[in-house]
């Protein structure tokens, strides 16, 4: 009986920790919205930062919500009415960039004050074990010679793993047109298909493929690091002579017409957390690679990839 | 036999106006969906386009609704025990309580006020008439949901007034508990 | 494989540890308690009470993760059979006979035979991960586009068995549920279909609002508009509360092919249990001797698709860990779990750490056993809901409705949707035509498409692909002789009866 009484308390008493988190301090009172629904990625993000904002004192209080929808920009058209709201962050990344052209989305990244990036994944090019394929030379030479024949099996279609592909087929010579990039919904499909060798090659995070390619089912052909990564014994497809560097970055981002007040106390709750113990840790318990970079310097880069990322859509047919 | 609910009396049988209805509904879903596929890109290069699934369903739409339409005109003897005893004020009102739920919810009336009036005009179209028991008892059912999916399980719901008094109630009840020593 | 099955006990010998079964059992209460809310599957439940698990050590945790993931998914089925609102795709088949069956008093055994159904499904299942995983792997990732797209043609055809008596009605429902399906953004080509610049569109339409409108919303307007033909009460229990002698005849033989159904499915990388259960569902109905009682609660309907979803998703363990391919969303929560404890599921996992695998073999299992035993007595409280008035029901049911669409996409286009399959449901009630085709339609539509062309696009448009592959030509010669034999034999018995 006891034990039962026990087990019941328990329960209950576990259900209510759920929504209790660590000792609060500074002021703000943050919203921070995950444009994606629970469990992906966007979302770990916002609650790692909720988890290391309260921890590390950068916010009072920190409170996540999902707009999920159309890659994030029916989450976007929300932040835009949140003009000069200092207590909203909106968490986004390289594949809303994406979204909102194949979307052809009303509202644009032009209108919201970029914060800070905060995490970024380099991408890795594979091949089944068995394929008579070595490196990305090899490749590179195959897509050139015929683009349809080289197979590619990655993310949803417009999405970063299809961008990498098709800057790929460009820096090989080949026309990102002729591509023949399968997309497949959630990595274990790709990958089985790969396991299955049905595809000449996969593109995707690094850590999709880690297991796989320890194991030696996958043949790792590059990364599109800009220098080697440390513990992967790959070259980087720039070694190979392909000029490719790209990677899958999440940042955070506020409202419109800021104030500079405003800005700076967010800029500078943001670093807070990002330089803090608790947010390292988080990182590396999820295996996100850091990637701070903040204020000016992190909106001249989202410019940068907003007209590279336009260009190669383009050139595969999903953006006019 | 009496005359069927919605039907049209014709020589050799009846037209079910609801039939037809549908028929029509699916010969415009046909072209919707035709009309649509016309402006799809290629996609890709290599195997089959975007447009060839809508093109099919649409066609198999084009048959099933002709032959639904053609179905209307049979003649219907199973259509009088159907039909009939409909009370249609009790569908209004289900479909008002849904519209005023979504109103509420996206005009800022927040979660617990929607809920209370879904409940509440339900309760109503299915012959309750105590609305004032009926609000409280859907008040209550949607403040507990509420609390659940916010607080226990950190879950977002639509916000009105309502909200951030319960939300004032519940955290120092949340802060005692957090002050409680836990064994982990 | 005797090294397999010493390892196994070993796990169990962990699991069974007196603190081990306490974490079990909480982790199924909550599971379940959690998972009966609306809007929330067995992979959102695993989400939100993952952080829990986190306080415990390893084994402990790994242990209460199982019974939340298998309290998870009953909680869904308990819905589906109370309140006829299936809170995922996986359990709409439960929801045809087993919303039945409650309104018509037996909800005590349809909660029963899915609990046990479960159980059965669970313990063959995870005897199957221990003996064949190694093999069915090898099959699972030679499964090509083309071998897909031969299964879902092979779905396809058994959607009939929810086609009601009307050949014609029943097409109709499907391919509105089809034209539902192209809603949203093409997989393949990234392009928006039927979307009409509404951006909440372009994710495409979500099975659960669209069955929640279609069953729970619709019903709601039926009963209303048929109110005075009807009793005010429903009777929560109508004879017994536990399963009869009959009952247990007519459920083991559909536990059993469920489950062969379900384990070999569920263990390829794009099978998802979708499949099994409509496959077990139409099985089910072809097989029984009772074929007059499907569409009015048959038992066999729930314990049939019931233990297929299980197996199914003991059947994603197969390929997450032996090749660390997280096939379902649960499955892909299941590897955040791990990755919690530097384990990386994946080819080496079996070779690294044989103990903790079979430890979290034996705790699924485990749990699964915990489950019956917290769940059975509950049955009793559980269908007392149904004996809630009529008005509170089915206003209770309508909240329920609404919650779970807002707390999945709180959106007013969602709510928006939810209520317009509320009236489409009511009006094909009204006119007799089915209901589960049209789900069913949203659900395989899409994803025959995929395969289809993800096969074409990889044989550059060479279709002759679908008769080359082994598996597919195989697949597709039974999909037709599916087709055609109920015809041959029915005409067949009235050329014989003609001749008496």
């Amino acid at each position: 009986m006891s034990v039962i009484r026990k087990t019941f308390g328990m329960a209950g008493a576990v259900a209510l920790a759920v929504a209790l988190a660590a000792p609060a301090a500074a002021q703000l009172e943050l919203r921070i919205m995950a444009p994606a629904g629970p469990g992906g990625g966007w979302d770990q993000t916002a609650r790692a930062m909720q988890a290391a904002m309260v921890a590390s004192g950068a916010a009072k209080s920190v409170q996540v919500f999902n707009v999920p929808g159309a890659g994030g920009t029916v989450g976007l058209a929300q932040l835009i009415n949140a003009k000069g709201d200092g207590n909203q962050l909106m968490v986004n990344g390289l594949v809303m960039v994406g979204a909102i052209i194949t979307n052809k989305a009303p509202v644009t990244l032009d209108k919201v004050t970029p914060i800070a990036r905060l995490t970024g994944e380099y991408l890795a090019i594979v091949v089944p074990a068995s394929s008579p394929i070595k490196d990305a030379k090899a490749l590179a030479a195959a897509v050139k010679e015929n683009p349809g024949k080289v197979t590619w099996a990655g993310g949803s279609a417009g999405g970063v793993d299809h961008i990498a592909a098709a800057l790929f087929a460009r820096a090989a010579g080949a026309d990102a047109a002729k591509i023949n990039y399968i997309a497949f919904s959630g990595g274990g499909e790709a990958l089985a298909a790969l396991l299955g060798a049905k595809v000449t090659a996969g593109i995707s995070g690094y850590g999709e493929f880690e297991g796989q390619i320890k194991a030696g089912k996958l043949r790792l052909v590059g990364v599109t690091s800009p220098n080697r990564l440390a513990g992967v014994d790959a070259p980087t497809l720039k070694e190979q002579g392909l000029d490719l560097v790209i990677a899958n970055w999440r940042s955070v981002m506020a409202g419109p017409d800021l104030p500079a007040d405003k800005k700076a106390a967010l800029l500078a709750a943001v670093e807070k957390m990002a330089k803090s113990p608790a947010w390292a840790e988080l990182l590396k318990q999820k295996g996100w690679d850091d990637a701070y970079l903040s204020g000016d310097a992190f909106a001249a880069f989202l410019k940068e990839e907003q007209a590279r990322v336009a260009d190669i859509l383009k050139s595969v047919g999903l953006a006019k | 036999m009496a005359r069927p609910h919605d039907t049209i009396r014709r020589s050799g049988g009846w037209i079910d106006v609801s039939d037809l209805a549908i028929g029509v509904a699916l010969l415009a879903l046909a072209a919707v969906i035709f009309y649509d596929a016309q402006r799809l890109a290629p996609g890709s290069i290599y195997g089959v386009g975007p447009s060839v699934a809508p093109l099919m369903i649409a066609g198999g739409l084009v048959l099933l609704g002709l032959a639904t339409v053609l179905a209307a005109w049979r003649p219907r003897a199973d259509a009088a025990a159907e039909a009939g005893g409909i009370d249609r004020a009790a569908v209004v009102v289900i479909v008002a309580a849904l519209a005023a739920m979504i109103a509420l919810m996206t005009l800022g009336g927040g979660f617990v006020l929607a809920c209370t009036v879904l409940f509440a005009g339900t309760a109503w179209a299915f012959g309750r008439r105590a609305p004032a028991a009926d609000v409280a008892i859907g008040l209550a059912l949607a403040l507990v949901v509420y609390a659940v999916f916010t607080r226990a399980l950190t879950l977002a719901l639509p916000e009105g007034p309502l909200e951030k008094y319960v939300q004032q109630a519940l955290d120092p009840l949340v802060r005692a508990l957090r002050a409680l020593p836990w064994p982990w | 494989m005797w090294d397999s099955l010493a390892a196994l006990a070993q796990g169990f010998a962990v699991a069974v540890q007196p603190l081990n079964l306490v974490f079990a059992m909480v982790g199924v209460l909550l599971g379940t308690i959690v998972g009966v809310l609306p809007g929330i599957g067995p992979a959102l439940t695993v989400a939100l009470l993952l952080p829990i698990t986190y306080k415990f050590d390893p084994a402990g945790s790994i242990i209460m993760f199982a019974g939340i993931y298998y309290g998870g998914m009953y909680g869904g089925s308990t819905t589906a059979i109370l309140l006829n609102a299936p809170g995922e795709s996986a359990s709409l088949a439960t929801a045809l006979e087993g919303n039945k069956m409650a309104k018509a008093g037996r909800g005590g055994p349809a909660l029963a035979t899915a609990a046990i159904g479960s159980f059965v499904a669970g313990l063959i299942a995870t005897l199957g991960i221990a003996l064949l995983a190694p093999w069915l792997v090898e099959i699972a990732v030679n499964f090509g586009p083309e071998d897909y797209f031969a299964l879902m043609v092979l779905a396809f055809v058994t959607v009939s068995a929810t086609f009601g008596d009307s050949p014609r009605k029943g097409l109709v429902s499907l391919f509105v549920g089809l034209a539902l399906g192209l809603v949203g953004l093409d997989k393949l080509s990234g392009q928006a279909r039927l979307a009409f610049g509404v951006p909440e569109l372009l994710d495409g339409i979500e099975v659960t609002t669209l069955a929640v409108g279609l069953f729970a919303v619709g019903e709601a307007l039926y009963v209303a508009s048929r109110r005075r033909h009807e009793p005010e009460t429903l009777e929560a229990v109508r004879g017994s509360l536990w399963m009869t002698r009959q009952d247990w005849r007519r459920s083991w033989k559909p536990w059993l092919r469920g489950t062969a159904f379900g384990f070999p499915i569920g263990a390829l990388p794009a099978g998802g249990a979708e499949i099994p259960t409509f496959l077990s569902y139409s099985t089910e109905k072809r097989l029984c001797k009772h074929k007059d009682e499907f569409g009015k609660g048959a038992i066999e309907g729930v314990a049939g698709p019931e233990a297929a979803n299980n197996a199914s998703a003991a059947g994603t363990l197969v390929p997450l860990l032996t090749l660390g391919l997280p096939t379902s969303a649960t499955a892909a929560m299941l590897l955040a779990g791990f990755q919690q404890y530097n384990l990386n599921p994946g080819p080496l996992l079996f070779a690294e750490k044989p103990m903790l695998v079979w430890g979290l073999i034996a705790s699924l299992f485990i749990a699964n056993a915990m489950l019956l035993v917290l769940n059975l007595p509950l049955v009793g409280l559980w269908v007392r809901l149904l004996a809630i008035k009529r008005p509170w029901l089915y206003a209770g049911i309508l909240i329920f409705a609404v919650t779970g669409t807002v707390a999945a996409k709180p959106s007013p286009v969602e709510l928006a949707m939810l209520a317009l399959f509320g009236l489409m449901g009511f009006v094909m009630r009204r006119q007799g035509y089915p209901i589960a085709p049209v789900v069913v339609g949203l659900i395989l539509g899409p994803m025959a498409e995929t395969h289809f062309r993800r096969a074409m696009q990889l044989n550059l448009g060479d279709a002759t692909v679908f008769l080359q592959s082994p598996v597919s030509a195989t697949l597709l010669a039974l999909a037709l002789i599916a087709l055609v034999a109920p015809i041959a034999l029915d005409g067949l018995r009235r050329f014989k009866s003609a001749e008496d």
